[in-house]
C-alpha cells in the first residue's frame, strides 16, 4: 500500500539508551560457540556490546526520563504535544497502553490523544505514518511519536541466535505540522500468514503464562528457550528481508521520480552488520550512504533502531541543510514499510543515557 | 582445479566448525550440522577467501546440504 503525506516535518529526535552495557565477551560462556565460532560472530553479526534496562525497568522508565530531559533543558513544552503516540512491543501493562502510564506519570494535559501501537522493527515507519496522518487534524499541530522496547527481558539466557544482539531503548521523535514541507513518500505491506518467524507464544490470551510455559525447551540449532520467551526464527527472516525489501526501495524511489544515488541516506532497520551489507549490495547503495553497525555498539533495539541511528551516526549539524532519506522497518508481522522523506533544521538530534 | 575447490570449501568449513569431521573423498552431509549463523560465517569467509560475491538469494539451505552441493555451488560462483 502506498502512502503520500503532505505538511508534516520532524522537529526533533532522542535517544534514550539504558546506561548499563552488557558485552558479548562476558556472556560468551553462556553459549556453546567454539573461540572460532565466536571471534567470527563478534565481527560478521555484531556480536559485541549492547545496553540493557536492569531487573523491573520499564519502557515508560525510558521515555519519562527522556521527556524530563528535554523539557528540562528547555528543548520541548510538554505543554504543546496534541498527541502520544507509543510504539512498543513490551508495554508496562497488558492493560492499560504504555502511553496512558506516560501520559499520567508527565500529568500531560487532558486534551489529547493517546495512542499505543504493538509494531516491532517497522515500528518507526508505521509511527511516523500514523504520526504524518493525524497531523491532517487541525486540532493536532504537534505529535510526540514514542518507540521503546526493552526485549531484553523477554530474551532466553540460553537464546544464542537472538540474546548476543538484542538491546533496549527508547526515542523521543517530535512530529510538527508543517504546511510549506515537501511531499513525503511511503509504503508499508504485511504478510500475517508469516506471524511465526518473531513471536512471544505465551503472554497473551491464547496460551496465559504458567509454569508449565516457564519450561525452556531446547530446539534442533542448540537454542534454549521458553514459551515465555522470543523466538526468531533467523533464516525465515532472512530470506523475507531479503525477498522483500529490495522491490519495495526500489518501488518508493520510483514514486519519489529518484535513483538511488540520489538519496543522501538510506536508515534502516539494523537486524545485523551481514545482512543490511547484503541488502546494500543487492540495492547498489553505497556502504557509506547506510549505517550498518548500530548493533555492535548497542544491541538490535527492534522499533528504536532507525531513531537510533539518526542519533548516533548523524547529529544537529548534518542536517543544517535539506537532506534526503529513505526510512525502513522491517519485522514482526510479518511487517515492511518505508518513508522517503527530507530532513532539515531539526531542533535536536541527541542521546541520553539514564 | 575441482580439488583445489574442494580442500578450500573444507577449510573454510572447518575455520568455522573445526569440531566437524569431513572426509573428503565423501560426500559429507552438512544438512541439519550447520546451523544458520554457520552458513552465515561461511558465506562471509568464501566471499573474503576466494573473491566471490554471494547473492543473498542463494544463501539457500539446498546450496550447504552437504559438502558436494557446497562445492558445486562455490565452484559454479567461480565461473
Amino acid at each position: 500500500m502506498k502512502f503520500t503525506f503532505h505538511g508534516a516535518r520532524i522537529h526533533g529526535v532522542q535517544l534514550v539508551l539504558p546506561a548499563h552495557e552488557v558485552s558479548f565477551d562476558s556472556e560468551a560462556g553462556a553459549y556453546d560457540f567454539s573461540p572460532q565460532q565466536s571471534a567470527k560472530l563478534k565481527l560478521v553479526m555484531g556480536y559485541d556490546r549492547r545496553r540493557v534496562v536492569a531487573e523491573g525497568v520499564t519502557c515508560s522508565d525510558l521515555v519519562v526520563q527522556g521527556f524530563e530531559h528535554l523539557s528540562g533543558d528547555g528543548l520541548l513544552d510538554l505543554e504543546t504535544l496534541d498527541a502520544l503516540i507509543v510504539v512498543t512491543q513490551t508495554p508496562d501493562y497488558l492493560i492499560p497502553g504504555t502511553s496512558f502510564v506516560i501520559h499520567g506519570r508527565l500529568g500531560l494535559r487532558q486534551d489529547m490523544l493517546c495512542l499505543d501501537i504493538n509494531q516491532g522493527c517497522a515500528g518507526f515507519v508505521v509511527g511516523l505514518m500514523t504520526a504524518f496522518s493525524l497531523l491532517s487534524q487541525p486540532a493536532i499541530r504537534r505529535v510526540a511519536l514514542v518507540n521503546a522496547d526493552v526485549v531484553s527481558r523477554l530474551v532466553a539466557p540460553g537464546d544464542r541466535n537472538s540474546r548476543p544482539i538484542v538491546g533496549d531503548a527508547a526515542s523521543i521523535t517530535i512530529v510538527d505540522a508543517a504546511p510549506e514541507s515537501g511531499v513525503i513518500y511511503g509504503n508499508i505491506k504485511v504478510d500475517g500468514a508469516g506471524l511465526d518467524a518473531l513471536m512471544v507464544p505465551a503472554g497473551g490470551m491464547k496460551i496465559r503464562p504458567s509454569p508449565e510455559t516457564r519450561i525452556p525447551h531446547v530446539d534442533a540449532n542448540g537454542n534454549s528457550r521458553s514459551l515465555d520467551n522470543l523466538v526468531m526464527k533467523g533464516d525465515a527472516v532472512f530470506n523475507f528481508v531479503m525477498k522483500e525489501v529490495p522491490p519495495m526501495i526500489q518501488s518508493l524511489l520510483e514514486d519519489g521520480g529518484l535513483n538511488i544515488s540520489q538519496v543522501d541516506s538510506y536508515v534502516f532497520h539494523q537486524p545485523n552488520p551481514f545482512m543490511l551489507r547484503k541488502l546494500a549490495e543487492k540495492l547498489g547503495v553505497p556502504k557509506e550512504k547506510m549505517p550498518m553497525d548500530l548493533v555492535r555498539h548497542f544491541g538490535n533495539s527492534s522499533g528504536v533502531s532507525v531513531p537510533a541511528v539518526l542519533c548516533t551516526s548523524f547529529d544537529k549539524s548534518y542536517f543544517e541543510r535539506p537532506r534526503l532519506m529513505c526510512l525502513a522497518g522491517f519485522g514482526v508481522g510479518l511487517t515492511w514499510g518505508s518513508l522517503l522523506m527530507r530532513m532539515s533544521d531539526l531542533s535536536f538530534v541527541k542521546v541520553l543515557e539514564v | 582445479m575441482e580439488r583445489h575447490i574442494k580442500i578450500r570449501v573444507i577449510e573454510v568449513i572447518h575455520s568455522v566448525r573445526p569440531e566437524i569431521s569431513i572426509d573428503s573423498t565423501k560426500d559429507t552431509a552438512l544438512f541439519g550440522v550447520l546451523d544458520s549463523l554457520d552458513i552465515i560465517l561461511i558465506v562471509e569467509e568464501l566471499e573474503k577467501q576466494l573473491g566471490i560475491c554471494i547473492e543473498a538469494e542463494q544463501i539457500v539451505p539446498e546450496n550447504f546440504a552437504s559438502l558436494q552441493t557446497l562445492e558445486a555451488f562455490v565452484a559454479d560462483c567461480l565461473r
